[in-house]
């Protein structure tokens, strides 16, 4: 009897990168994304028995990613803080750091913006903005209402930007150099 | 929803900052060799579930059925070890992983592994999924190399088997056969001389020895084990074997 079934396997090699760049999207740093990919792949494992495959697996998997990353960024709310001041910090040093450096500040600095967010509003974001999916695909993969998905991109589409101004606001000065 | 931009798309909605800060975040893909590592990872630790999880009711089983003073003696000398090794690899199982999640933060690496029974020292891998595949020792050699995908399988195969045949001689064990357990524990090392699971096989060859009543051999290779793997899980158990008067 093999450890994992050839069906297992399967799903493995097909959502491998799905449920990678899900966890990153949901906020996991990098550092720990493997971690937690085996984490979910381990949940799969234990729970493939009881998948009834009334919905999609992208959808039951991405379910499990968001309670991964959702037990994830309760437990290291301290680290996120940290993440978060100095990501702050670096957009108004920003002129003192070599052009290199900007993108991955810019990348710290978004990704503490969205994780202020509340993260049913920042699901719906990050899946509209980044990963490109159309209204109804998000819809059915969060087993939401188009109504709802709607209105939670349109109140993250707000916060973001409200977010964006005040750091902008906060250091006019630094905002060409810096973003 | 076809009535509203992205504001990274063709159209560009929002302002320019709100666009390039989103941009910034652009790639997360998973770094090269990411798929396989983790795979090996999830592979060690479902197969140390699987070596552990028939352990923890041996216990209940080795207690439930004394009778004999020696018999018991021996009984319970071989339920303090089932109990403590059980008990140290759920820990490494399972709350090895929550105990990782606390901490990492702090480490480059992923060690979740770390938390389960470490695989023995590989060999030098053959070319294979992602070429990081975990690797068990075959032997003999075959006279013609097989293809890639067969010596995934191969490889998978083998650790299949020997978290199989420690499962067989723990139920062997629990089942009041010591010494087909033994002879179990003796056929997996003759087809895998090294194998994966190797602090598992002399963790079970620990409490085949106390089954059989071989005290002195078994405070002996818990000692052993506990100098050749002082920050094993099962070493705190082990330990306090060795030294149990």
């Amino acid at each position: 009897m093999a450890l994992f079934s050839p069906e297992f396997r399967a799903i493995y090699d097909e959502h491998f990168e799905f449920v990678w760049r899900s966890l990153r999207r949901l906020g996991v740093r990098e550092a720990d994304t493997m971690d937690l990919v085996q984490k979910v792949f381990l949940a799969v494992h234990v729970g493939w028995g009881d998948f009834e495959g009334r919905s999609k697996i992208r959808t039951w998997l991405f379910g499990i990613c968001r309670r991964v990353a959702s037990d994830y960024r309760r437990s290291s709310p301290i680290r996120r803080e940290i993440v978060t001041d100095a990501a702050a910090m670096d957009l108004r040093r920003d002129d003192q750091h070599p052009a290199g450096a900007e993108s991955r500040q810019r990348a710290t600095l978004a990704e503490a913006i969205l994780n202020r967010m509340p993260e049913p509003q920042r699901v719906v974001f990050v899946l509209f903005e980044l990963e490109e999916m159309s209204g109804e695909d998000i819809a059915e993969l969060l087993n939401l209402s188009i109504g709802t998905v709607r209105s939670r991109l349109r109140l993250a589409r707000e916060r973001f930007r409200r977010e964006v101004k005040r750091l902008a606001a906060a250091d006019p000065m630094g905002r060409k150099e810096a973003v | 929803m076809g009535d509203q931009r992205r504001l990274l798309g063709p159209t560009k909605g929002g302002d320019e900052l709100e666009r390039e800060l989103l941009g910034s975040l652009g790639d997360v893909s998973p770094p090269a060799g990411a798929k396989g590592e983790t795979w090996n990872r999830l592979a060690v630790q479902v197969a140390a579930v699987a070596t552990v999880a028939t352990t923890s009711t041996a216990l209940y089983a080795v207690a439930r059925s004394g009778a004999g003073t020696a018999l018991q003696a021996t009984k319970i000398f071989t339920a303090k070890v089932v109990a403590g090794v059980a008990l140290a690899g759920s820990m490494a199982a399972g709350g090895g992983w929550l105990l990782h999640q606390q901490s990492a933060a702090n480490r480059a690496v992923h060690p979740s592994v770390e938390r389960v029974p470490p695989p023995a020292p590989l060999p030098p891998p053959a070319p294979s999924f992602e070429s990081k595949e975990i690797v068990a020792p075959v032997a003999p050699v075959p006279a013609e190399r097989p293809s890639k995908g067969l010596e995934a399988r191969s490889r998978s195969d083998l650790l299949s088997l020997e978290s199989r045949m420690l499962t067989d001689a723990r139920a062997q064990l629990r089942g009041g056969d010591p010494r087909g357990a033994l002879t179990t524990l003796e056929r997996l090392r003759a087809r895998s001389p090294k194998g994966v699971l190797t602090q598992e096989r002399d963790v079970l060859a620990i409490q085949i020895a106390s089954a059989l009543g071989d005290t002195a051999a078994a405070k002996r290779k818990a000692k052993e084990f506990v100098d050749a793997y002082p920050e094993s899980p099962h070493a705190p158990q082990l330990r306090r074997l060795a030294t149990d008067p």
